[in-house]
């Protein structure tokens, strides 16, 4: 049997062409992690209107009002080398930004890695998650929260955070603002996966005030201070101390 | 050391009911235990460490080749990228694994963090923990060694 010379062509990969729904689950990165470990396609994303165990970074949680904003993740099976994967994270924080301040005029801002703030208040939050095995990744989970139409926050919380309608005085479309997301993450993840790393530097840059600023980082128990010089190639923060330039992995990055 | 012997060994674990016994004879030295689930002992690390020969450095952890040093080859699991070692999912979690634990290829064995990107690092072999090389919370470096596995 001889190969034929018009091959059907695979559908194009596309960021929400499959996309699975849930009211209530314990998190939408494990969900999408189990779904990555059946074989999931890459793009699918997991939505989900409550969360029971939202996840933030070292076992902190993401608390969002049921109905009211956006949880999701997204399963993605880059073709990058274990360097770039690092700036899937920025990439993610850049193209929330960039649909908040391009299609809803908000004046977001990213603090590294990939936090979006509006002043000193956070309107999202991304936890990502990857699984390796020798020198293989075999699938990487972006979980994205933002506050959507979250209209007040709970005692303790509301100083910290900030919703889409608190900024902009009005209620948006969810799914119109997940489509808009979608479709600028994909784009800049087909930048990066095609050698544009430094434009992918470049757009988090555009969109986060902190290079040449001084800022405090802290990891568990150690503090480092400094001033901000810029973004590593693998995402890591350049951070000029006293002692030298550094780079940062891990850790809250606060103004100082 | 002959068949005889070792099924001698071998019978002597499951009767006994010692989780493990080591001979060493001639410079062979066979080490027997149980299973993890009480099923048949399995024998396990057959090195020979006799002449010792100024080899080439030993490449496979589980050939027989004697080794230049009386110590066995073990698997290295390494980091593939640069970050910040945790040995659980939380601060206030278990540790995905203890010194002593048996470990599946799969098995997850911890987290490297890298720009909030939480990387499961898992085995890629079968067996049991012998060594946690890096302390919770600190940075590791690209291809620096995490476990050591002993490979059954």
């Amino acid at each position: 049997m001889t190969l034929r010379t018009t091959i059907p062509r695979l559908p194009p990969t596309t960021f929400g062409a499959i996309t699975r729904s849930f009211e209530t689950i314990d998190s939408t990165n494990s969900t999408a992690k189990e779904l990555a470990q059946e074989g999931a396609l890459e793009g699918t994303v997991v939505t989900a209107e409550d969360q029971r165990a939202g996840k933030g970074r070292l076992g902190r949680s993401w608390e969002s009002e049921k109905g009211k904003n956006l949880t999701f993740s997204i399963i993605l099976r880059p073709h990058l080398t274990h360097i770039l994967l690092g700036l899937l994270p920025l990439l993610a924080g850049t193209a929330v930004c960039e649909t908040l301040r391009e299609e809803y005029h908000v004046p977001s801002e990213c603090k590294w890695p990939n936090d979006v703030l509006i002043g000193t208040k956070k309107i999202s939050g991304i936890l990502s998650e990857a699984v390796h095995q020798g020198d293989m990744s075999s699938a990487v989970i972006v979980g994205i929260g933002i506050n959507v139409n979250q209209a007040s926050f709970p005692v303790g919380l509301g100083d910290r955070a900030t919703s889409l309608y608190l900024s902009s005085g009005r209620e948006h479309d969810r799914t119109l603002l997940l489509t808009r997301l979608l479709g600028r993450m994909e784009a800049l993840y087909e930048i990066l996966q095609s050698g544009g790393a430094d434009t992918i530097i470049a757009r988090w840059t555009a969109v986060s005030p902190i290079i040449g600023k001084p800022l405090r980082v802290t990891d568990g128990s150690t503090l480092h201070e400094g001033t901000a010089r810029g973004i590593a190639p693998d995402g890591g923060l350049l951070l000029e101390t006293s002692a030298g330039i550094m780079t940062i992995r891990a850790g809250d990055v606060t103004l100082r | 050391m002959d068949l005889a012997l070792l099924k001698k060994l071998v019978r002597i674990v499951e009767q006994s009911g010692v989780n493990e016994i080591e001979v060493e004879e001639e410079g062979l030295r066979v080490r027997i235990s149980r299973g993890q689930h009480g099923s048949a002992p399995l024998t396990h690390d057959m090195t020979a460490q006799h002449q010792a020969a100024p080899a080439a450095p030993a490449s496979s952890a589980a050939a027989p080749a004697p080794p230049a040093v009386p110590e066995k080859k073990y698997h290295e699991i390494k980091s593939p990228i640069v970050g910040t070692f945790y040995r659980a999912p939380a601060p206030d979690a278990d540790s995905y694994v203890e010194v002593g634990h048996e470990v599946q290829a799969k098995s997850v064995l911890c987290i490297i963090e890298a720009m909030k990107l939480m990387n499961e690092i898992e085995s890629d072999v079968a067996g049991r923990v012998v060594k946690i090389l890096v302390e919770n919370g600190q940075p590791v470096e690209y291809n620096q060694p995490l476990f050591l596995i002993d490979t059954v």
